[in-house]
């Protein structure tokens, strides 16, 4: 006999390959940790081996042992204009020698003006404040991000040392996406073509003052969330519209919001997922997060569904009519410290990378590597929509 | 396992979506597809660029051939480009932390998959390729490694420990190029043993073991993946040249002894060419997965000798790994695997699981499937998945099997089966316990025979209670034998006197519990409440109990969170009918809305078709809509052809029907356990055989 381990995923049975040992071993009970986040490695499958035909049956315990985690950046829904609060993050970055995706969220896409001349920019999480993408001024995006950069560099060039002590030791690139989200609710909300034209120019703007500064690299994001926008027509706007004028990636950090609903012709799965579906469709959802050029997914991950789900879209991806395109995760954003990482359900950080490794890669068919792991946080250490005087520290 | 995915092999038809972009660094115009590939367009295979038509690109990206079953080796890599057998430990030895080589530059893949650091090289730059020695000749040692360093024409030579660092061992003329062309050592003796190096502008050189570099051609363009080819005739007019790659051209250019170039279009992108070694495994770097992938070497039957050419992958049309080969004619290719963004690739004896390793004496079929070994006390893990055995415990000289498990979290888990062996004598109970440290055998157990069940006081809705900071609940658990029911609580076991013995036990909370068998029994804290007959007659395995909407009892370390007053729903119970030769499952079912027993009644279970024979052993829910059955029934489908498949049945809240299970054994497959976590994840538990 050899062990047989079975995982649905929402819509047939995979065989997850398991150890085998001596000549034969079964498997006769399985259990977790239920209603917990420590979902990772509290698995046990119990049964019986043996060496030999002959030999005498043994005990034999499996389980899951969890991934090695690659450690995290720390990514910010941004609530201030003041320019010193980036440099400070820039440079903090710097002295956590951190390696990899660097979010800096700007919040909901808005247009500012009162005229028919638009003045896009964003409402920052938590505190609202009015950002502008580029206006000249010294707290437009544009010249904080730059701030940002000054602030990593002066770690490592010793520039600044009352600001930013130096340090030792190379470089480790960041790449660090410029972020909005595709939040279309309230007044001046502008997720539009014309929004994302301004985003990537300034986008482009910050790849050229920041151009010479060794490890740094702008890219673009979004937080795209169905339940942000649920007819998805402007989500697809925004994101073709930058793809078309931008020139580097846009990562998008958005989640699922439920179970990927059935594409257009999709037959309906043996058993209908009991979890709540998403506003989009599977297909829309790849598309927003691979489909259209340039797109990469940094999907949020809290919740064990979370993984699952954007597990569907993949494999949706791989078997649908037609040419697809790989999904290549570029990792995954956990929400801890702007969570307070709540028991018993969210995932502390290396959880939420750990449960999405081991989503994929039990699939030979979806395996991934989702090198990069960061935690979103509020700038202004609050909590839970970044309010302020929040209890949750930083 | 790709082929299962034609689909995302056929690029041709491209029209949009625009495909990614690998590079972080900027996007890349890719547009529309760089290539027509209709069929009847050309693909060159003639010096120079003839036009001999050697068969459609769209027909070669759908042969039938079967694709390479490549599975993850190692994982988690950083920067991972450069690969080679490493024959000092019997490993494979890569090049990490692409593009500054810190904090170091150098791998080894272990025997289980891990990887750990070779030689204490660092700041190598750009794409460090990597040329191993295999065999000790003309001055070279095995286990040599050459390398480039990130410096224009600068070549580096590490001794087989990676201690002895030559840096650099030569350099070539300033303009040379960098050496993250490629570089190999030639085993054909047609180029005398010594090291070829191409470069990033174009040139070839060869260097002895003494450091003397010959200059032989310059073809003016990025040279990538590089090969000695045998002076066989079965290898038409490469045989006995260099082969180098060059990717944007799609061209691999010949080089002779002499110097002399020609090139060849087979409308592939070289980024590494390896020639097929017999009796070694397939290893290569799939740079954006960050890991390696193996195949085993008895796939290559029937291609050893042939080319391996690995594409990286830079417009949509290529990143395959092809087959070529010199059919008298002209070279034909075939495709291996699938789109990728691949980096090197290499031949190695080395094993690394779940590929064995392939003994170099003689030659081996070896399977495929997930790793296999003796008892032992160190983990074995299918790396993939990252399952893996624990040290288990026993009574010693005894037999033993685990029946059952319960988990509060990794520090608190239990299991209990059985000491000695049914054939033996009567069985005593077993029960052994996890602290995170490991499995113990518990001691001052009742004995109630084998036992067949574990729950512990259920932990039911994860909104509702919340274990207190730097507590943990007090274990509360009862498990059921063939004779008696025990309990355990305030850390000791003890056998409820009221309690019958049985199959299968559940718990919604410390005062309501079922434990089914040949009758079933309710539970209420206090006692078992005497013995119900199994509606329909039979025996019953498993049961569960949805307790979707009903007040939680917090425990010690544990606080309600929401104090919600809830109602009672559904409870299930599954098995077997007998009063016949052949048992059919049996599925029996109640709602009640308070804690005292209602009224089991027999549900209708559909069977497959062609069974003769079926058992239900287990069940579990979601929600009263969502619920799980699993176990195993009998086939006969003509008299040559029967056997056990598995089953699984799913109550959508109407009616119990099958969901199509995996039957990978070829004779014998069945389910024992089934969980559903409260996170929706669903796992089943069994075991298969090929024997019959």
């Amino acid at each position: 006999m050899q062990t047989l381990l079975l995982r649905w995923n929402e819509r047939s049975w995979d065989v997850i390959p398991s150890p085998q040992v001596g000549e034969s071993s079964e498997l006769h009970s399985i259990a977790s940790e239920s209603g917990s986040r420590d979902v990772v490695d509290t698995n046990a499958a119990v049964g019986r081996t043996r060496a030999s035909a002959a030999g005498s049956w043994a005990t034999l315990t499996e389980h899951i042992t969890a991934p090695s985690y690659p450690g995290n950046t720390i990514s910010y829904y941004e609530t201030s204009l003041i320019p010193n609060d980036y440099y400070n993050q820039g440079c903090a970055a710097a002295r956590r020698k951190q390696a990899g995706i660097v979010v800096l969220d700007f919040g909901q896409p808005t247009n500012w003006s009162a005229t028919s001349i638009p003045q896009f920019g964003t409402r920052l999480v938590g505190s609202q404040l009015h950002a502008y993408i580029s206006n000249g001024t010294s707290t437009d995006i544009r010249h904080l991000v730059d701030q940002f950069a000054k602030g990593y560099d002066a770690a490592y060039t010793g520039a600044n040392p009352t600001k930013c002590t130096l340090v030792a030791g190379p470089r480790q690139g960041i790449e660090v996406v410029i972020a909005t989200s595709n939040d279309t609710s309230g007044n001046n909300n502008a997720l539009t073509s014309d929004h994302a034209v301004a985003w990537a120019a300034m986008i482009d703007g910050v790849r050229a003052d920041t151009f010479g500064i060794q490890g740094i690299l702008a890219q673009a994001g979004i937080d795209a969330e169905p339940n942000y926008d649920l007819g998805y027509t402007s989500t697809a706007n925004w994101v073709n519209s930058y793809s078309q004028n931008g020139h580097t990636l846009c990562y998008n950090f958005g989640s699922t919001d439920g179970y990927p609903n059935l594409a257009q012709g999709e037959p309906t799965p043996v058993v209908p997922n009991p979890y709540g579906y998403s506003a989009w469709r599977v297909d829309q959802l790849y598309d927003i997060a691979t489909g259209i050029m340039g797109q990469r997914p940094l999907p949020q991950i809290y919740r064990p569904k979370m993984a699952r789900d954007w597990y569907r879209v993949q494999s949706w991806s791989q078997t649908r009519p037609g040419p697809s395109y790989a999904m290549t995760f570029a990792g995954i954003m956990s929400e801890c410290r702007s969570s307070g990482c709540q028991p018993p359900a969210d995932f502390r950080q290396e959880q939420a990378w750990q449960v999405f490794w081991l989503e994929f890669n039990a699939d030979p068919n979806t395996q991934q590597a989702a090198p990069n792991s960061t935690d979103i946080q509020c700038s202004n250490g609050g909590g839970v929509g970044c309010a302020p005087n929040s209890d949750i520290t930083p | 396992m790709y082929s299962t995915h034609p689909l995302r092999l056929d690029y041709e038809a491209v029209t949009a979506p625009a495909p990614r972009d690998p590079d972080p660094s900027g996007r890349r115009a890719y547009g529309a597809a760089a290539h027509d590939f209709a069929a009847g367009s050309c693909c060159i295979c003639c010096p120079g660029g003839g036009t001999q038509q050697c068969g459609t690109r769209q027909d070669a990206r759908r042969a039938t051939v079967p694709l390479l079953n490549l599975t993850p080796v190692a994982t988690n890599f950083n920067g991972v480009v450069g690969i080679d057998h490493y024959g000092p430990a019997n490993k494979v030895v890569v090049s990490v932390n692409y593009f500054a080589g810190t904090p170091h530059n150098f791998d080894l893949i272990n025997g289980d998959g891990s990887h750990s650091q070779f030689s204490n090289i660092s700041g190598f730059t750009d794409e460090v390729k990597i040329a191993t020695v295999r065999d000790s000749h003309a001055g070279f040692v095995a286990g040599e490694l050459f390398t480039g360093n990130g410096h224009d024409g600068q070549i580096v030579r590490i001794s087989p420990d990676g201690v002895v660092v030559q840096n650099p061992w030569v350099t070539l003329p300033s303009g040379s190029g960098l050496l993250r062309g490629s570089l190999y050592v030639d085993r054909t003796g047609v180029f005398g043993g010594d090291l070829i190096v191409v470069t990033t502008v174009g040139r070839v050189w060869r260097i002895t073991s003494a450091g003397t570099a010959t200059f032989l051609a310059d073809v003016g363009v990025h040279l990538e993946g590089l090969i000695t080819v045998p002076n066989e005739a079965r290898y038409g007019p490469w045989a006995g040249k260099i082969l180098a790659g060059a990717e944007e051209q799609t061209r691999i250019y010949t080089i002779d002894p002499q110097g002399n170039s020609a090139w060849y279009n087979l409308d592939i992108e070289p980024e590494d060419i390896d020639l097929i070694t017999p009796n070694e495994n397939f290893f290569a770097v799939s740079y954006d997965e960050h890991q390696v992938l193996g195949a085993t070497a008895d796939q290559f039957t029937g291609m050893i000798g042939d080319m391996l050419i690995a594409e990286e992958g830079n417009d949509p049309t290529h990143g395959y790994l092809w087959r070529v080969y010199w059919d008298g004619t002209q070279f034909q290719r075939t495709l291996l695997g699938p789109r990728k963004h691949w980096e090197h690739v290499t031949f190695s004896s080395a094993g690394i699981p779940p590929l064995p390793p392939v003994p170099t004496s003689t030659p081996t079929n070896t399977p495929t499937n997930t790793p296999t070994n003796t008892p032992t006390s160190t983990p074995v893990c299918v790396p993939s998945s990252h399952w893996c055995t624990e040290t288990s415990a026993n009574v010693p000289s005894a037999a033993g099997s685990l029946n059952g498990v319960a988990v509060y979290d990794r520090n608190e888990r239990w299991a209990v089966g059985s000491v000695g062996s049914p054939t033996a004598g009567p069985q005593q109970s077993l029960v052994e316990h996890s602290t995170g440290q490991g499995w113990a055998v518990q001691t001052g157990v009742p004995n109630v025979s084998a036992l067949n069940g574990v729950a512990k006081v259920a932990r039911p809705a994860f909104t509702y209670l919340t274990p207190l900071p730097g507590l943990t609940p007090t274990p509360d658990l009862w498990a059921i034998g063939d004779s008696g029911i025990i309990h355990y609580r305030n850390g000791s076991w003890t056998q409820d006197p009221t309690g019958l013995g049985g199959r299968g036990i559940t718990t919604l909370d410390s005062q309501d519990m079922y434990a089914v068998g040949a009758q079933i029994q309710h539970g209420n804290g206090n006692g078992w409440s005497g013995s119900t007959p199994v509606p329909g007659g039979g025996v019953l395995n498993g049961v569960a109990m949805i307790g979707t909407k009903y007040t939680p009892i917090p425990q010690a370390g544990e606080v309600l969170s929401t104090p919600t007053i809830f109602v009672k729903k559904d409870d299930w119970a599954v098995g077997y009918r007998t009063g016949s030769d052949n048992p059919s499952p049996l599925i029996v079912h109640q709602v009640r809305a308070t804690a005292v027993p209602g009224i089991w009644t027999v549900v209708a279970v559909p069977t497959p078709g062609d069974a003769t024979s079926a058992v239900l052993n287990s069940v579990d829910y979601y929600d009263r809509n969502n619920v799980w059955a699993v176990g195993t029934y009998h086939f006969v489908d003509t008299p040559q052809n029967e056997g056990d498949n598995t089953l699984i049945e799913h109550w959508d809240g109407t009616a119990w029907s099958i969901i199509p299970s995996p039957n990978p054994g070829g004779a014998y497959n069945s389910l024992q356990s089934v969980w559903y976590s409260q996170e929706g994840d669903i796992w089943a538990a069994g075991y298969y055989s090929n024997v019959s």
